[in-house]
């Protein structure tokens, strides 16, 4: 929990990006000063250590959220289970598109389990990381493609084309989440699966997340957190439905730092994943 | 295909030739390396994996002797569920059912006697018959290849430029790559070394004699019974009807003496050791009754069936051999995309029979846990996987090393208080069920 918050401070100046027309966008991306530029460089080059890098634990809650979206698209009927059996390429043909990709600590898997994956992110840094990953764990014939873009942009030209639309640890970082979330929904196909991992706004996710992180142990930078943005499930849900979405399942999830493990737990207090599908 | 191509040119090229590259290279070809192959290949996770098992002997045409091999190996019954979801079970021919098993020591005839459900028996097999029906399931898959009669003479890890990419040079400095390099190499693993882990280990001091014997008794034959005396245990396992095969296990001075006999007087010692009258002790005769008064009070089970070990008629000509008896273990089983499975990173005395099946454990473990991983999108051999796999061998694997190396201890000792808790231990667990359930769950 700990290390995602590190994520989320270089995460914060990008996503706000999302809930902003494109006009405002290079205002934005002009007043993001050089220290901060500075930090997404240091983050770079460790994007990929799994072991000791400031993103092991977005390493790690992959071993959740790769289940979470195997299991949602077995229980939409995308996936047969015992095609998830049969071959490692199961997900053969399924479109994916990763909002907020970073550096595709979580699109380089689901594409070597076969998926069409797309990545976005608005930091060229960070999808040149992307790519270069690619080119050394891939296979040249995989169908991945990332791309330096906004919500915006790419939905207006890629229209009902996707399968599953994954936005992991980035909605809290959202400011107007319902034009957001709306925006994501319609790249997705009818009857395609919306994922989200993300935050709770409760007592249990400000002690964690914002005390014990910032303050007690000085984990990340003070400030680098709004407490105030992290979305509730129900809230989550709520511009889901008035997107045309069906909420099927909100999970909690607990991170372990000392085995740098992820748990499911009921508890949806701290983190949660939740499934959302477009309605016809 | 690669492969081939690269071995025809070797000779012409051999500085500048370009590594073969298999996903798994696995190092041992023995019961726990052909197995490890063999679940790999059947698991459809892996179906785009490429397998290289290197093994240093050279290439065998099995083919069954009307003589036992004097090496056999006691089959829980979860390890044959596994050989039949493999369909490695299919291809033996040739096992013995054991039913039950009865263990005793030297100074009562007071007796254990572990029964194995009908429906789903122990067997004895001989490792030969293993090794082959895994051998004859390898050799119709088509991502594995056998290369037999060579040996790693050296491994470079984390070649590349991300890790566990490994370089393996061969005795004949072929080279290979791969990102998984599993370690069955047996107790004296290179790869162990290689990994550079921990490694605890002793030497018993002892050594263990096997040998084919015949049995004046022409029953079934389907208890194995196991005895244990100062020296060291000695056990029969049952082979067919009139026929068992012996592990006997004798301190070093012992083995030297007993091995220098002549056959008949060979026979002769084995009957003394499995027929010899109790010892007499007072502390444990003491003990003895007054447990079996204590046990009385809880409504024990009676030792009703007197015992009634097989005697031994003969020994099969130069079935006789002997080995030296350790324990080893490692502490770390894995490190960047190298991991041990088998006697490699661990070792236990033959005398709960143990010893493969823990390995066996070890193999499925490991499949699941990197067919886990690859479900999941990560690479083959993941640090988190092996981690996994680590860790859940080695909570079932301690404790019971641990036991069997203190039954080692308790059972050798010359303190009189250990001999009488030790002799006592066959009642207790006898009597009580649960002590008993639990030493079985442990045993399968």
């Amino acid at each position: 929990m700990f290390c995602v918050r590190v994520v989320r401070s270089v995460r914060l100046q990008k996503s706000r990006n999302f809930s902003l027309s494109s006009s405002k966008q290079d205002f934005i991306r002009s007043s993001v000063d050089q220290k901060e530029i500075d930090h997404h460089k240091q983050y770079a080059d460790d994007w990929w250590d799994e072991k000791n890098g400031p993103m092991r634990a977005l390493h790690s809650m992959n071993a959740v959220r790769i289940p979470f979206i195997r299991t949602g698209l077995i229980n939409t009927g995308r996936l047969k289970e015992d095609e998830v059996c049969a071959s490692p390429q199961y997900m053969h043909g399924i479109k994916i598109l990763d909002v907020g990709c970073g550096g595709g600590i979580m699109s380089i898997p689901l594409s070597r389990l076969g998926a069409e994956v797309t990545g976005i992110d608005p930091s060229q840094e960070l999808i040149d990381v992307a790519k270069k990953e690619v080119e050394a764990q891939l296979s040249a014939d995989s169908k991945i493609q990332f791309l330096t873009t906004t919500i915006e942009e790419h939905c207006s030209s890629h229209k009902e084309l996707y399968d599953a639309i994954v936005l992991s640890e980035v909605i809290e970082h959202v400011t107007n989440k319902e034009e957001f979330v709306h925006l994501c929904v319609e790249a997705l196909k009818p009857t395609g699966s919306i994922f989200f991992t993300t935050i709770n706004r409760t007592m249990a996710s400000w002690l964690g997340a914002i005390v014990t992180a910032e303050y007690i142990f000085n984990l990340v930078p003070r400030g680098t957190h709004d407490w105030e943005k992290f979305p509730t499930p129900e809230e989550l849900q709520k511009y889901l439905d008035r997107a045309g979405c069906k909420t099927l399942l909100s999970c909690g999830v607990l991170y372990q730092p000392l085995l740098n493990e992820w748990y499911w737990v009921e508890n949806t207090s701290i983190n949660y994943a939740l499934h959302a599908v477009k309605q016809v | 295909m690669t492969t081939k191509i690269f071995l025809n040119s070797r000779c012409s090229l051999t500085s500048v030739a370009k590594p073969s590259f298999f996903n798994v290279i696995i190092s041992g070809g023995g019961l726990i390396g052909q197995t490890m192959a063999c679940a790999l290949a059947k698991n459809p996770v892996f179906k785009n994996t490429n397998i290289l098992l290197i093994e240093s002997s050279s290439k065998k045409d099995y083919a069954q002797k009307d003589s036992y091999s004097n090496r056999v190996s006691s089959i829980a019954p979860t390890t044959i569920e596994f050989f039949e979801k493999l369909g490695i079970w299919k291809n033996i021919k040739r096992y013995q059912v054991m039913k039950d098993m009865k263990v005793w020591g030297y100074l009562s005839k007071d007796y254990i006697n572990f029964e194995h459900d009908s429906n789903n028996p122990a067997y004895i097999v001989e490792n030969d018959e293993i090794i082959n029906a895994a051998v004859m399931e390898n050799t119709k898959a088509s991502n594995v290849k056998i290369l037999y009669g060579s040996t790693i003479k050296d491994v470079t890890l984390n070649v590349g430029k991300r890790g566990r990419n490994h370089q393996i040079k061969l005795v004949d400095d072929s080279l290979y790559d791969t990102n998984l390099l599993i370690g069955a190499d047996g107790a004296n693993s290179f790869i162990r070394n290689v990994m550079g882990s921990d490694y605890i280990n002793w030497n018993y001091k002892q050594f263990g004699i096997v040998a084919t014997v015949l049995l004046s008794e022409s029953n079934e034959n389907n208890t194995a019974w196991q005895r244990f005396l100062p020296d060291g245990p000695i056990a029969i396992l049952p082979l067919e009807k009139g026929i068992s095969s012996l592990v006997w296990s004798l301190t070093e001075s012992k083995a030297k003496q007993i091995l220098k006999l002549p056959e008949e007087v060979f026979v002769d010692a084995l009957n003394e050791a499995l027929h010899s009258e109790p010892q007499k002790n007072e502390v444990a005769a003491i003990v003895n009754s007054c447990s079996k008064s204590l046990l009385g009070v809880f409504g024990p089970k009676s030792f009703s069936q007197p015992l009634i070990p097989p005697h031994i008629k003969s020994v099969v000509p130069k079935s006789i051999a002997a080995f030296p008896l350790s324990f080893g273990h490692c502490s770390q089983y894995y490190k960047d995309g190298v991991v041990l499975i088998g006697d490699s990173a661990h070792k236990v005395h033959p005398l709960a029979g143990q010893g493969v099946n823990i390995g066996f454990r070890d193999i499925q473990n490991l499949e699941a846990k990197l067919s886990q991983g690859v479900s999941d999108g990560r690479e083959l051999g993941d640090a988190m996987d092996l981690k996994h796999y680590e860790t859940e061998a080695q909570r079932h694997n301690i404790p019971l090393m641990a036991a069997i190396d203190a039954l080692h201890w308790i059972y050798t000792s010359d303190n009189t208080i250990l001999k009488a808790f030790g002799n006592v231990c066959f009642q207790f667990t006898e009597s009580m069920r649960p002590l008993k359930t639990v030493m079985k769950q442990l045993a399968t």
